[in-house]
């Protein structure tokens, strides 16, 4: 069968063609408020650069904004886990931009004035509006950036960096005014503010609508609460939830949450975790590991703790599928949004289930996988036994799937897991596009 | 963490408070007058009257610049700025410096012909602009000399 043509790429592509557009646009307001006669001036090169890569990087760091505010449009066509990866490859580059920017406008200005660089960065701070706030906002901008460097996070719990993240926000608002009080661009130009102005406001729109207001109201409106906690293998259970015509919560078998346990202790960090089966109108299921102090405390919930959602999230659904044909590969407790998955594929699509556990018992949910398998004739593999025992390469895979270049191959699990999978897939010639991985900690 | 949040919280709305209550104070305008030391003036002569004349306000996209010239005897004894750009901190920045810079080759040319500010292209443009009106209300000097 004929690769199906991918809507979700076409989006992909308008939405490139946006982003660069901007880009274009904001380039463009830099160039053209510089003449020739100031470029000459003492000073005049490094002003210019100074606005350039002021007005590039704010742009830049609003595009990384967008890729991480949840909008919905944006999470079915790329999905959360490669918004998140261009969001981290992306935002170091405004960050050094604008650090550029602030180094060029103190030198560019000195020697336009004659003066030293300490001399002038003092009086810009002092007599320039809005200098200072901007200087503190890109000081909490920095601080989000060296706590996500993966040496730095390794160190920190998952809450702290979050919060420390949370301060970009305030960064960014403490830096809007300067931008139109003593930028050059906009001076004068009112194209240029209207621009600028209307960027500005629909990023803080969609981060207001997509991250506040959209998961307020399903809150509101679902009432989830928990009304059982179950024990699924060690360090693993499952949460049943009720609610309200929770049929009306768009979710794709596949899709993950972000829970927030409305507990004291726990309400203030949100966490993601994949559902394990899709819902009824009136109940769903999470099924999560003990990764962590936050996991941990779940086992301990009482039945009629609320519970606020954001969500669904994420592309590990059967809209990615190319092929009538799939390969779900899940390692532990990466089963879980496979279950739902098996779920929703429709009745034709064949099934191979490839279930990865280092002991027996943490085969999880294996039974309710084993019977959704059975009832519509796929094939079930199981690879139970400590990692030296079992091999999981081109070969291996091959011998078990050997058709596996024709199928989506689904996999979840930890990254190490999923890589050695991916890599197996695509050297037994599984094109890049039908492999999907979705990481159960993000 | 939870308990640490409240402490967060205030720092927070501390710090906030203080960067955008904190007010750049308006820095006066220079005066940025330049006069003519005593011993270059010529011996004002009875006939040369000193005469203040002020220029035409000369607008530009940063601000307005207005100039105000003090001749005597045909001469140019002092040249000031009653107007310079100044609504946001790079034009008073710059004019705090290119305004002097301006009074002062006004009065080495004894005219609105000056080279101008480099990096102060718009307010040297002004400058000459308004200078030029000043000079303009000044008796023709052919007919000035003539009389005298």
């Amino acid at each position: 069968m004929l690769t199906l043509l991918h809507p979700r790429n076409g989006t992909v592509r308008l939405l490139a063609g946006l982003a660069a557009a901007g880009f274009a646009v904001t380039l463009g307001l830099a160039v053209s408020s510089e003449s020739a006669g100031a470029l000459a001036a003492p000073g005049g090169a490094a002003t210019a650069l100074g606005r350039l890569t002021g007005l590039l990087g704010t742009y830049l760091m609003l595009i990384a904004v967008v890729l991480v505010a949840r909008l919905p449009g944006l999470e079915r066509a790329i999905g959360q886990h490669r918004l998140v990866r261009w969001h981290r490859r992306l935002a170091p580059w405004p960050l050094f931009l604008i650090a550029a920017h602030g180094t060029l406008i103190t030198v560019g200005y000195a020697q336009a004035a004659q003066t030293g660089a300490p001399h002038q960065l003092g009086l810009l701070l002092t007599s320039y509006p809005g200098v200072l706030a901007a200087t503190a906002g890109f000081g909490l901008l920095a601080m989000a950036g060296i706590t996500s460097y993966r040496r730095a996070r390794a160190k920190m719990r998952h809450e702290t960096w979050w919060a420390v993240h949370l301060y970009v926000y305030l960064g960014l608002a403490l830096s809007f005014s300067h931008q139109l009080s003593t930028g050059a661009a906009f001076i004068a130009q009112p194209a240029a503010r209207v621009w600028w102005i209307a960027i500005w406001l629909t990023t803080a729109g969609v981060v207001l609508v997509y991250r506040i207001g959209l998961p307020v109201w399903r809150s509101l409106y679902h009432r989830l609460r928990v009304v059982a906690v179950r024990r699924e293998g060690p360090g693993v259970v499952s949460l049943e939830l009720e609610g309200h015509r929770l049929d009306r919560l768009a979710v794709a078998g596949g899709q993950f949450l972000q829970w927030r346990f409305l507990r004291p202790g726990l309400w203030w960090q949100a966490h993601p975790y994949s559902l394990s089966a899709l819902p009824t109108s009136s109940h769903l299921r999470v099924t999560v590991k003990d990764l962590g102090d936050h996991s941990s405390e779940l086992a301990r919930l009482l039945p009629g703790t609320r519970v606020a959602i954001e969500g669904p999230y994420g592309a590990f659904t059967q809209h990615a599928r190319a092929r009538d044909a799939v390969l779900l590969v899940g390692a532990g407790v990466g089963v879980t949004p496979l279950r739902a998955l098996l779920e929703d594929l429709p009745a034709h699509v064949d099934v191979e289930v490839l279930l990865r556990a280092s002991a027996e018992e943490e085969l999880v949910l294996e039974h309710e996988v084993t019977e959704l398998v059975e009832r519509r004739g796929g094939r079930l593999h199981r690879l139970v036994g400590p990692r030296s025992a079992v091999q999981l390469d081109r070969a291996s895979l091959r011998r078990l799937v050997p058709d596996v270049a024709e199928r989506d191959v689904y996999i979840c699990g930890p990254d190490g897991f999923s890589s050695t999978v991916e890599r197996a897939a695509r050297a037994s010639g599984t094109p890049r596009a039908q492999v999907h991985r979705e990481a159960f900690a993000l | 963490m939870v308990r640490r949040a409240p402490i967060v919280l205030a720092a927070t709305v501390a710090g906030v408070a203080a960067v955008l209550g904190y007010h750049p104070h308006a820095r006066p305008l220079p005066s940025a007058g330049v006069q003519a030391p005593a011993a270059s003036a010529p011996a004002s002569s009875g006939a040369g009257t000193a005469r203040r004349l002020t220029g035409s306000d000369a607008p530009n996209k940063y601000g307005d610049v207005q100039v105000q010239v003090t001749t005597s005897g045909g001469r140019i004894t002092r040249v000031a700025a009653v107007r310079l750009p100044g609504a946001d901190g790079r034009s008073q920045q710059i004019s705090s410096y290119a305004g002097p810079q301006l009074a002062q080759q006004a009065l080495a040319a004894q005219s609105a012909n000056i080279d101008g500010v480099s990096g102060a292209t718009y307010t040297s443009e002004s400058y000459r602009a308004s200078l030029q009106s000043a000079l303009d209300q000044l008796p023709a000097p052919t007919a000035a000399q003539a009389s005298g």
